[in-house]
């Protein structure tokens, strides 16, 4: 009986510890469940989190490049040797000892070091101990890795081989590697490229066990400027003495291809160092105006070029025009009478321009009325951006012609047509200027200002694959025969109007000045937004220089009309544009007595009498243009042809070309003109 | 097995054959007498030149077989290896070899700013001053329009 109430007992237990048993499995198994089914994702997602990291591999920014290839902008991989402060038991004596192979002072590193050990939270546990090692530096920091936790990150540099060298168009960029000015800022997204990813798989103490790419970095676009470098140095250059000689505050230079609207050069004063990673205020200041393309101001007297353009090209009136200056005076009732700097009596339209006649282009202005002033302001670009690859682009101010209504202040007054005409109610800027007078240089066309010549992308194999690069095409707003008109009228305006001091030795040269006096808390300064806008040489222009110098007391013709020459002789010079004047200096133009009566153009070759005497060519010419083949063409077809050779050219008759003299292929010598007979029938 | 040990008594045989043509070649010695002992020693010579060890055809095979298959596993083994080994050697050799042109290839835009840098028109200018100018080009003149005039509105 006891035997078997001990078995009883016994198989109690045993049943006991197996119930407790099983409970134990039961859990377990829960336990399993939950971490291999309810929460595995979870859980996964931790583990990966904790062992898989992604580290960024920052991809090299593409380069900027002049137009002959030199590198204006460019990176260079270095390496940056980092710690985590927290890991550093003794930060002086890690000082002492990183900054001899550093070369740096002990206190440099053992500061900052201190403050974020000290400091901890976010961010202590990362500190740049050096940026853009030398290999020294790195070998050096290399033997100190066995004894401190340093370690090296990929790391890139960027540099500026032309110094301050075209700083605004280049731009710079800030400490996190992204452009804050000029091209880099503009085109940052197409510069910077795509970051890479680099996976690491760590152990559980963190160390590194294995590496892979995620993503390969996509390199930056390299990116070809139409910026001449020698230009562009000399523009900066010879604006500066133009800028201490005037004593002016600021002032601007674009060099601008009118052909195609590459911009050669563009200078603004003041300047920055673009490789200076921290400027100064004043620089910083200047890093983020560009005066060229963000400052616009009054143009002054360039502007009357516009409105002797428009009265030609409408037909209201021919270069030979008379037009009574009013002797220096001209009021009207109601208004502000406008004044002349000189008293004129009667001039021909050349000479409302030569002579920059407020009192001339107001009533041409007059005449021609607002509507079409506003039209042609519009067809010169004036009041719209060029679309120049530039940040911050200011489309200057042109108010609308129309009002609204009533209430509307943001237009035109009845008065203002006559302001306008000589510049005055209307800003624009330096690129803008360069736009418009590229009309007048290339014959009639409006093209798009630009700095981009190409784009390519660098391949891994060391290659490069060109991408698309998307100008918008010219534009006609201008018959050829106006441009070429007025720009007969603008070399004038060296030869023997206010430009005088913007004759290039060797060249011949158009321009016009400008001087925009300044009105500031109500009261007109001595100090005036002096510019001269021009091209050279006349016959087929090659450049078109915009210069400005802001608050200068001098006036454009004796300040900023040097600056032109300078700038120009050089472009010019650098292009190997043929001379086609003496190299000495240009002998001043005898002062017209009266406005002369133009020649008849249309007179037969017989009756046609010699033009009166003009100063001889000193210097015999070498070789003329060759005289293309005109017969069979209508008129307006032959024009535009001459006006985009720079070929003169005496139209005879109606209908289609049928003879001309001299033949074609013949060289055109010193003061000839083409003679083109046209006819009705054949 | 059967096979192994038929090719180590295929050598032991071998081996033994050789050893009793080397004690047949010594000097005959028939009747020796023990030091210090009245012992004779009658030492008879026996003939063993014409024994021959004659091996099953069997076990010659067996032990060729394994040999085959030891060999044909090594192949195999190496075969299997080789090109692994060699793709790893070579993986390891592009990446020193795009490592090495990564690196040549930052050394020129390294060498490319600095030459820039050194022909930059400040550096020209410090070097030469106003000597650097570029030369005009006097290839063609064209000649000057002698009017200022050159097409008419009204020839429209």
């Amino acid at each position: 009986m006891k035997h078997r109430q001990e078995n009883l007992g016994s198989t109690r237990r045993a049943a006991n510890a197996a119930l407790v048993l099983a409970a134990m499995a039961v859990l377990v198994v829960f336990k399993l469940i939950q971490l291999q089914v309810i929460e595995h994702d979870a859980l996964a997602a931790r583990g990966r989190r904790q062992h898989l990291r992604d580290v960024r591999v920052p991809a090299l920014r593409g380069e900027l490049l002049a137009r002959d290839s030199y590198p204006l902008a460019i990176s260079i991989r270095t390496e940056s040797a980092v710690i985590n402060p927290q890991e550093i038991r003794d930060p002086e004596f890690f000082a002492r000892v990183a900054a001899s192979a550093l070369g740096m002072k002990p206190e440099e590193i053992s500061g900052p070091l201190m403050g974020k050990k000290q400091a901890g939270g976010r961010g202590a546990s990362y500190h740049v101990l050096a940026r853009h090692l030398t290999p020294e530096q790195r070998e050096r920091l290399k033997w100190l890795q066995r004894t401190f936790p340093i370690h090296f990150v990929p790391d890139a540099r960027r540099e500026y081989p032309s110094g301050i060298t075209g700083a605004h168009v280049i731009g710079a960029i800030d400490a996190e590697g992204d452009g804050n000015a000029g091209v880099e800022q503009k085109l940052n997204e197409e510069l910077k490229g795509r970051d890479g990813v680099l996976q690491v798989l760590a152990g559980s103490r963190q160390d590194r066990y294995i590496t892979w790419t995620k993503q390969d970095s996509l390199p930056g676009v390299n990116v070809t400027l139409s910026i001449d470098r020698v230009i562009q140095h000399d523009a900066e250059r010879f604006l500066l003495e133009g800028i201490e000689q005037s004593g002016a505050q600021s002032g601007t230079v674009v060099v601008m291809d009118p052909r195609n609207g590459e911009i050669l050069a563009l200078a603004n004063y003041p300047t920055f160092d673009p490789s200076r990673e921290k400027p100064t205020p004043a620089e910083a200041a200047a890093r983020h105006t560009n005066i060229a393309v963000q400052i616009p101001c009054e143009p002054g007297s360039v502007m009357k070029m516009i409105t002797v353009t428009m009265g030609i090209d409408t037909g209201l009136f021919r270069p030979e025009t008379p037009v009574y200056c009013e002797n220096g005076a001209f009021p009207r009732p109601g208004r502000r009478a406008i004044h002349d700097v000189h008293r004129y009596g009667t001039l021909d339209v050349s000479g409302v321009l030569i002579k920059s006649s407020n009192i001339g282009v107001a009533k041409i202005s007059l005449a021609a009325g607002p509507q079409r002033l506003y039209e042609y302001l519009k067809r010169f670009g004036i009041g719209d951006r060029t679309g120049i690859e530039l940040p911050a682009e200011s489309r200057g101010i042109l108010r609308p012609q129309a009002c609204r209504d009533n209430r509307d202040r943001n237009c035109w007054t009845p008065a203002s047509h006559e302001y306008i005409a000589f510049g005055h109610e209307v800003s624009a800027t330096a690129v803008q200027l360069a736009r418009a007078v590229a009309v007048i240089a290339n014959g009639g066309l409006l093209v798009q200002p630009h700095l981009v010549l190409a784009k390519s992308r660098p391949t891994p194999e060391g290659r490069e694959t060109p991408l698309p690069v998307q100008t918008e095409p010219p534009r006609r707003v201008l018959r050829p025969e106006t441009a070429i008109t007025i720009r007969r009228i603008m070399e004038r305006v060296v030869l023997e109007g206010t430009g005088k001091a913007a004759a290039i030795p060797g060249y011949s040269s158009g321009g016009k000045t400008g001087s925009a006096q300044i009105f500031e808390n109500g009261q007109w300064l001595n100090r005036h937004n002096s510019s001269f806008i021009g091209f050279a040489p006349v016959a087929n222009p090659r450049i078109v220089v915009v210069v400005t110098l802001n608050r200068t007391p001098k006036l454009g013709g004796v300040s900023a009309a040097p600056v032109f020459r300078k700038v120009a002789e050089t472009a010019l010079r650098v292009l190997h544009v043929p001379m086609d004047r003496p190299e000495t200096a240009p002998e001043p133009a005898p002062e017209p007595k009266a406005p002369q009566k133009a020649p008849p153009l249309l007179a037969s070759a017989e009756e046609r009498t010699p033009p009166p005497a003009l100063p001889a060519p000193p210097t015999p010419a070498l070789v003329g243009p060759l005289v293309p083949d005109f017969r069979g063409r209508p008129l307006v077809a032959v024009l535009r042809e001459a006006a985009s050779l720079g070929v003169p050219v005496e139209t005879l008759g109606r209908g289609v070309a049928r003879d001309q003299s001299p033949p074609p292929g013949a060289v055109l010598a010193p003061g000839m003109r083409v003679q083109v007979r046209f006819a009705m029938s054949p | 097995m059967s096979g192994m040990e038929a090719l180590l008594d295929w050598f032991a045989a071998g081996r033994e054959a050789a050893q009793e043509r080397e004690r047949s070649a010594a000097e005959d010695a028939r009747l020796r007498a023990l030091p210090r002992e009245e012992i004779f020693l009658y030492v008879k010579p026996i003939d063993n030149t014409q024994v021959r060890c004659v091996a099953r055809r069997g076990e010659w095979m067996s032990g060729a077989m394994t040999a085959a298959v030891f060999l044909v596993a090594a192949l195999c083994i190496v075969a299997a290896i080789v090109p692994q080994t060699t793709a790893l050697a070579i993986s390891h050799r592009i990446e020193a070899l795009k490592e090495e042109r990564a690196s040549l290839l930052n050394e020129m835009r390294r060498l490319r700013s600095e030459e820039a840098s050194l022909k930059s028109g400040q550096k020209l200018n410090e070097y030469a001053g106003d000597l650097f100018i570029p030369p005009p080009a006097k290839a063609l003149v064209y000649a000057p329009p002698a009017k200022p005039t050159v097409a008419s509105l009204e020839a429209r």
